[in-house]
């Protein structure tokens, strides 16, 4: 059994007076890739913010292995864990080295590098594996969309980092830049180790490419585990609300949507 | 793309005009002594001449292009924190902030002139921070900046030229601040300007890695290990010293902090390590520009630097404004 890196405690949060999150608890193991579903309005983005530190639970905690998040400096969390957002943006001239270099902030003390060379490796490492060295010198925001979502994963793995969290990777993108995305992250966890933590919309490629399934519906956790163990008719039903066929591909669940 | 070689050639040529622009300036006026007059009379032998070109024009100049460095430099700084191009201490209001506040302590308080800076400075820091809490509305639109800041700054400047004409425009150091009138300047105003001029600048070099950081979204800094308020809360405070500091020495500049980074970006583009330290060389060629076009097109006679950049800068802001409508989309 691999080892827990994040556990969540008792999570509760809401927005105002509207309950989000209602005392959630799990945990994830370390070294898989881990997708959250669930219906709009679920709690599930809500969750992934609480996670990375974008918000503040108003009860419970989320520990980081023995560290609970809450006690860590932003710094020293991005050290722990890289996030790609759903939505971003790169002013007009930054080039895709330069944008993948700073995710090398972490590690530097006033604007300055302790191990350049480091720093250097980490940037180079992160292009190669994303396949956008070769758009090295051009701006970011000449890429396709595509080509951008790679640039904003490589300067996430140029954190170096052990964890990587991405919120809807494949929102906005056409199938086959879709699957370029989840086969490179299912590349990172499967020959780097990297533990993934995702938000997907598709909930066939969240069956298909995951190895654990966290289920949620009305702020509160339905169903945790692997996928082929868990989806059923049933918890389809529950947390969309439809009544859908379930077939098996590749011995993964696949849900016809319509 | 700007290529390296076209960088260091704007910045080259940008220095030599510097130079230039300054050597016509110490020339222009009812006094004329040549270059070589000037060099032996600076360095080698009095010459009555060039003594007092050097103590009415050098502290002038210098002030201009001073000023003009802090103006521009405060302005990429809050451009860089409020994610908007349009941002400039003039027109949203802090620069008349900070006068007001110089006016005061000039009328009412002499006996602190010497910190006429410091009172600017906070005087700024309160016009910023009404601008900055009433555009709130869970983000910052960068129309409703401009819009508040218009009015804030309509606020001030109404109260100054109250304060002004209800006491007769008897104070003659009120009168300079709210005119924006360096002619009188002397070395002493110079003194004061770079004290804490200087402070600022440095302090500016120290977060040009976070203004670049700032044009990522906020929730993407954040995961760089970036606290993003904190980070506005400095550059904040750096941008409104600069403003402020300046405007207690030379009086409010409109569109310095604006049309400058514009340039300066198109020129060598948005990365502040090396915008800010080009900034500072386009900034103080434009205010020198403007003080001594405005001392030569109507001599005898002067016309006073702001209003020289308030007649180029107008029509500039227009231009921008209707731009930005299609980039940063309303």
């Amino acid at each position: 059994m691999a080892s827990n890196i994040f556990t969540v405690k008792n999570l509760s949060f809401s927005y105002g007076k509207q309950q989000v999150l209602n005392g959630l608890d799990f945990s994830l193991h370390e070294g898989r890739i881990t997708t959250l579903i669930g219906a709009n309005g679920c709690g599930k983005s809500t969750l992934f913010n609480l996670m990375t530190k974008n918000l503040k639970p108003d009860q419970g905690e989320v520990f980081l292995r023995e560290e609970n998040i809450a006690n860590l400096r932003l710094k020293d969390f991005a050290r722990e864990a890289a996030i790609v957002h759903q939505y971003n943006t790169a002013p007009p001239d930054l080039t895709v080295e330069k944008l993948v270099s700073y995710g090398r902030t972490p590690y530097h003390t006033m604007g300055l590098s302790s191990d350049p060379q480091k720093d250097e490796e980490k940037i180079q490492w992160a292009l190669e594996i994303t396949h956008t060295s070769k758009h090295k010198d051009k701006p970011v925001t000449e890429l396709s969309g595509g080509q951008k979502q790679r640039v904003w994963i490589a300067m996430a793995l140029a954190q170096d980092t052990k964890v990587l969290f991405l919120d809807e990777p494949t929102t906005y993108l056409d199938v086959r830049y879709q699957l370029q995305i989840l086969k490179l992250i299912q590349k990172l966890n499967r020959e780097y180790g990297i533990t993934i933590v995702m938000v997907l919309h598709d909930i066939n490629q969240s069956l298909y490419y995951s190895d654990e399934i966290v289920a949620m519906k009305d702020g509160r956790m339905i169903a945790h585990g692997l996928p082929e163990e868990i989806i059923t008719k049933e918890l389809v039903k529950e947390v969309y609300g439809v009544d859908l066929t379930i077939q098996s591909v590749d011995g993964k669940p696949f849900v016809i949507p319509v | 793309m700007i290529s390296r070689r076209k960088k260091i050639f704007s910045f080259g040529i940008t220095a030599v005009l510097l130079v230039g622009l300054f050597l016509f300036s110490v020339n222009t006026g009812s006094l004329k002594v040549t270059p070589l007059e000037l060099f032996k009379g600076l360095f080698v032998a009095y010459n009555e001449n060039v003594a007092t070109i050097f103590d009415l024009r050098f502290p002038r100049i210098f002030i201009a292009m001073f000023g003009g460095a802090a103006m521009a430099v405060s302005g990429v700084l809050l451009q860089a924190v409020m994610k908007n191009p349009l941002a400039d201490p003039g027109i949203i209001g802090i620069s008349s902030g900070a006068s007001l506040a110089a006016v005061l302590i000039t009328a009412f308080f002499p006996a602190l002139y010497f910190f006429t800076p410091l009172f600017a400075f906070l005087g700024g820091m309160i016009a910023f921070l009404l601008v900055y809490s009433l555009s709130w509305k869970g983000g910052l639109s960068p129309l409703r900046i401009i819009l508040v800041g218009v009015a804030v700054n309509a606020m001030f400047t109404g109260l100054m030229s109250a304060f002004n004409s209800g006491t007769g425009s008897n104070y003659s150091g009120v009168a300079s601040i709210v005119n924006a009138n360096i002619t009188m300047k002397t070395w002493d105003d110079l003194q004061t300007l770079l004290l804490y001029g200087v402070v600022g600048l440095i302090a500016s070099f120290f977060v040009l890695g976070q203004c670049n950081l700032l044009a990522l979204e906020d929730k993407t800094a954040r995961s760089l290990g970036v606290n993003v308020n904190k980070s506005r809360i400095v550059i904040s405070v750096i941008a409104v010293l600069l403003a402020g500091i300046s405007t207690a020495v030379i009086g409010p500049i409109s569109f310095l902090g604006l049309i400058v980074p514009h340039i300066a970006r198109l020129l060598v583009g948005s990365n502040h390590k090396v915008l800010v330290p080009y900034t500072i060389l386009l900034g103080a060629f434009t205010l020198l520009l403007a003080d001594t076009v405005g001392r030569t097109i109507a001599a005898p006679y002067e016309i006073s630097a702001s209003v020289i950049m308030s007649v180029v800068g107008g029509p500039f802001f227009i231009i921008l404004l209707r731009r930005s409508r299609q980039s940063y989309g309303q």
